[in-house]
Formats: C-alpha cells, structure tokens, sequence
C-alpha cells in the first residue's frame, strides 16, 4: 500500500513535466493526488494501529495499578473498534448518496465520487476487522492478569 | 444561550476523560464529535465519511506524505551520520563542540525531514553515545538534542507547517518561507547559549577539535549532493517554479535516485520508508479529518462562537489573550506532541486568532514557538520523555537541567518575533513581489 506514495510521486513528476515540456498541464494529478491521500490515509489507519502508530496518552495510564490498566484497556479497545462500526455505516452512507445522485467531480475529469469515496468503506471495515482482533487481545489480557492474581 | 453552555461543558469534558483514559485521540475526538453531532446538532452519520473526505481530499496536503518519505529515505539510509561528520567539522571547532554539532545538525536535519520528534530520536541515538564516549557532561548533550528539536518544525520544509497551511487554508509557500529566517536566528542563538554556557563552565565539555580547512572542505564536498537536493527543492518552491506539493515530489524522487546512486538504498529501506510514511501520514491526518468534524460539530451549536466572544471579551488585551495561549500550551506540552495539540486546540484558537487580527502566517511561526517551548519546558515535556527512552540511564532531571538554559534563547527568539512580526514575515513579502 505504501507503493501507491511512489505512484503519487510520478504522476506529479509526470504532470511538471508535461507543464514545462508540453506546455499543457494534464491536470490529473491535482485531482487523483487528493485521492490518493484520502486511500492512503483510510486503509492506512487499520496497519498504523497494528503497528502502535497511532498516538494516545499513556502517561497517566501507566500509574494505575496493573488491573485496572488492562480494564481500562479493553473499554477503550471497545470504544474504539464501535466507533470503526460507525465509521463503516457513515462511509456506506455517503457512497450510496454519491450512487444515487450520481455526484461527480467538478473537475474535467467529472469522476463519479462513488469510486475515489469507496475506500472510506475499505478502510473502515478493515479497522473494525484489526479492532476486533485487538478486543480479543485484550480479554486475553484481562484472562492472564487474573490467573497471575 | 443555557444550553450550548451545557453541551460545550458536557463534550469538553468527555474529551478530556477520554484522551486521559489512554483511548487513541483520533478516535477521542471523533467519539466526542459523533456523540454531538447526533444528539445536539441532529444531522446524519454521514457527515463523518463526507467531512473525514473533504478533508483529506486535498493536493497541498499531498506534500505531506512526500516530504516525510524524502525525510524517511534520507534518514533510514544513514545519511544522517553521513551529515553530523560533515557538520562536525565546520562547527565542531565552537567551545563545546559536538553540542554546537547537534545544533547546526538538527538546522539541516530540518531541512530534510522537518518533523522534530524524529529529529530527537535520531540524534539520541547517534550524537549522545559520541558525546559521552568524549567525556561531555551528559547535561549538556542531553539538553541540547532537546533544545534543538524546536528547529526542524521552523526551518522549511516544515511538516508541522504544512499540516497547519494546508488544514487552515493558508499559502504553503508563504508559511514555509515565514520559518525560514526564524529558524536560522534560533539557530545561531542556541549555538551562543552552548558557547557561553561552557565559557562559563569549561568543565562541561572537552576543548573541541580542531579540523583543517582540507578535512573542512572534503566534508562539504561527502554531502553537497543532499544539499543540492534540499536547495534545489526549496529554491523551486520560493522562486515560484513548482508548488510546495510537485517540489515535495521531486524530492522524493532526487532522494531515491542520490541513494541509489551511492549505493545505499536497498529494496528494503525503501519499503521501509514508504511504511513509516503510512503510518505518520494516517495517524496525522486521520486526527485531522477528526479534528475538522469536531470544529463543524462545535460551530454548528455555535459553541466555539460562544468561546470566541468569551476570550475577545476578556480585559487583558490582544497580547493578553496571546500569552493565555502560551500558558494553555505549556499545559497542554506535558501530555500532546506539537502535531496532536495543533490539530486539538486549532479549531478552538483560530476564530480567535482571526477576530483579533493577528497575521494566521505570523501565528503560525509563532505556534511553532509556544508548541516547542513546551516540550522542553520541566516538570514535564513530551520531547523530554521521548530523549528519556532514548537513553533511560541517565535520569529525567539531568536533560530537565540541560534543557533550562535553552530556554533563555527561545524565549528571547519569541519576544523579539512578538516585537518584529517581520523577521516571518519580510520574506514571504518579498516571495510575493
């Protein structure tokens, strides 16, 4: 998935160059390059969580006895993997308006929004599906720190 | 009238529990703004998906992803040793030696990568070992690798800039430009504070090194391709050839081929960085796209119409209300990194900064300013925690003592951007013709 930050490069190095040589600027890139961002950013969050990259405070969290740490732990998981819930029925959403009123891009290009608004849908759904596997974690957790107690 | 009052209260409040709570604060502030938009300001879910898209569907905020990538290649392919050598021998002549390299390092570091925390770690681990194998009082070593961390996000390429421009809706050229002379005269100033912080107290660091105008001049020579690469990007930028966005591209692109070129760019570094690219720009943006819910959210009730009127209201003045800022980001500096703090106080504070008529570049350079001041600033500062991992041996209270003095010249370098707005602000003018 990082590849698609190399795609995005060319197709910008590709549009400079068609500006300076041909004089003509294609003007796809200002509009796949947002694009790109929105993909990269939305199937990015469920590997950034994987790898502990997204940012919380566990400066306070970490004076609290062990216990009530993995407690703690597996309510916000929760928390956390219902809000990816949520995020998976309002990116439905969207893209079933964008279907159903046939919204495009205001560019020449006129893309219909549907395509470059799927991946909130894919990104979504494949947090709730790392999310699930972190809950699951978590009550391992609980279940170790009890038999240790 | 009552009513926001409580709301405000209510979800403020939740937010804090929240993010206190250790939850991710992405996921805090989006929790907050779902629980306001469906029970106070009643509009569909989908305003989460449409405002997370609207967001994050934007060209300028794709230079973001390409300058940490260039940073990313640059550093994960040992250029950074390569630069801290080459760096050493101009500098490291200075009374206090390698903590003078440290500085001008993170100077050109900046310029690379632009992100300060990896700048903190990375300096951590390669400059501290040396200066404690050479006898530097570890006070001083460790206070200036902290120190120096306000430097990357002011000298341009700035991610912290960028991310704040791009969000705002502000000019990136400008905004880049606006860092760059600030950041040259903290610079210098935290060079003199090493200077005269060992002439007053030689025991802090052994004499330094003495190089030859041949060793000098070898060492430019082992970087000039980098540099070529980091002046070319932004002389493409202020001369008006390329925007921010395509420059950032062709960096990408120029660090791929110069480390191929000298043979240190291995499939794996590459994917490796294109990994880290992911993960900084999906936890950035995510709380970004977050962010802007919670302020459509918050304007919707007209909560934070309420909060400006409030603070414009108070009998303390413009730079009254300036100085509340900076006490609420000392706070703040305790427990969020620069970007996090950026993306959770901006939705509140730029109405404000707005209405009273401050200069949004200005501010800009100046929340670079507040932000970093308070990640060094003790009892508690994220970039000191994060040194303290790097090097948990020594305790908390030595890099809390090294960093202290540092703090004279970043007030200073705040005080004077106060009284001369035009040190940011000349060369963006000048940019504009």
């Amino acid at each position: 998935m990082g590849w698609l930050i190399v795609v995005l490069m060319c197709m910008i190095l590709v549009e400079v160059l068609t500006r300076y040589v041909l004089q003509s600027p294609l003007s796809v890139a200002d509009e796949y390059g947002g694009y790109m961002l929105v993909a990269m950013t939305c199937i990015g969050l469920a590997y950034t969580w994987k790898e502990r990259g997204h940012v919380r405070i566990e400066l306070l969290v970490r004076k609290l006895p062990d216990k009530a740490q993995v407690w703690l732990r597996l309510i916000t998981v929760i928390m956390a993997a219902v809000f990816a819930l949520l995020l998976i029925e309002a990116s439905y959403e969207l893209v079933s308006d964008s279907y159903i009123f046939g919204r495009r891009s205001g560019s020449w290009l006129r893309t219909p929004l549907l395509w470059p608004q799927l991946v909130l849908i894919i990104g979504s759904v494949l947090l709730f599906v790392q999310l699930i596997t972190e809950v699951i974690k978590a009550l391992g957790n609980l279940k170790k720190s009890k038999e240790k107690a | 009238m009552g009513s926001e009052v409580a709301f405000g209260i209510i979800l403020i409040v939740g937010l804090l529990v929240l993010l206190l709570a250790g939850l991710e604060i992405a996921w805090s502030v989006g929790i907050v703004a779902v629980i306001g938009l469906l029970w106070y300001v009643d509009q569909p879910l989908n305003q989460v998906a449409y405002t997370t898209f609207a967001t994050l569907n934007s060209f300028t905020l794709t230079a973001m992803p390409l300058f940490i990538l260039m940073g990313s290649i640059l550093g994960n392919t040992g250029i950074n040793e390569r630069l801290f050598s080459a760096i050493d021998k101009w500098v490291g002549g200075l009374p206090g030696g390698l903590a003078c390299t440290v500085i001008g390092g993170n100077a050109i570091f900046g310029a690379m990568c632009g992100s300060a925390i990896a700048a903190c770690a990375t300096f951590g681990k390669i400059a501290f070992p040396v200066m404690e194998k050479k006898k530097y009082a570890p006070s001083l070593g460790l206070g200036s690798i902290a120190a120096a961390d306000i430097l990357s996000p002011l000298i341009p390429p700035s991610i912290l800039l960028i991310l704040y421009g791009a969000w705002q809706g502000l000019s990136l050229v400008d905004l880049l430009a606006a860092g760059l002379i600030p950041g040259i005269i903290m610079a210098v100033s935290l060079i003199a504070t090493v200077v005269i912080r060992v002439k007053l107290n030689p025991g802090l660091a052994p004499p330094p090194m003495k190089y030859t105008w041949r060793e000098k001049i070898s060492a430019v020579k082992s970087i000039l391709p980098f540099v070529a690469v980091i002046v070319g990007v932004l002389g493409a930028i202020f001369g008006g050839y390329m925007t921010p966005t395509e420059a950032a591209g062709l960096g990408a692109f120029l660090s791929i081929i110069l480390t191929l070129a000298y043979r240190e760019l291995t499939l794996a570094i590459l994917k490796a960085s294109l990994l880290e690219t992911v993960r900084v720009t999906s936890f950035s943006l995510f709380i970004m796209a977050m962010a802007s819910l919670i302020s459509h959210v918050f304007n919707s009730a007209g909560v934070i119409p309420m909060i400006k009127d409030y603070v414009i209201a108070l009998p303390i003045g413009r730079y009254g209300i300036l100085i509340l800022f900076f006490i609420m980001y000392f706070f703040m500096g305790m427990l969020f990194d620069s970007w996090s703090m950026l993306f959770l106080s901006f939705p509140f504070v730029m109405p404000i900064i707005t209405a009273l008529d401050f200069n949004p570049i200005w501010w800009g350079v100046m929340y670079v300013m507040a932000a970093e001041q308070s990640s060094i600033t003790p009892p508690f500062g994220l970039s000191l925690f994060v040194l303290h991992g790097v090097v948990p041996w020594h305790p908390m209270e030595t890099t809390v003592r090294g960093a202290l003095p540092f703090l004279i010249p970043i007030y200073f370098n705040i005080v004077i951007l106060i009284l001369f707005p035009q040190i940011a602000l000349w060369l963006p003018s000048l940019l504009r013709g």
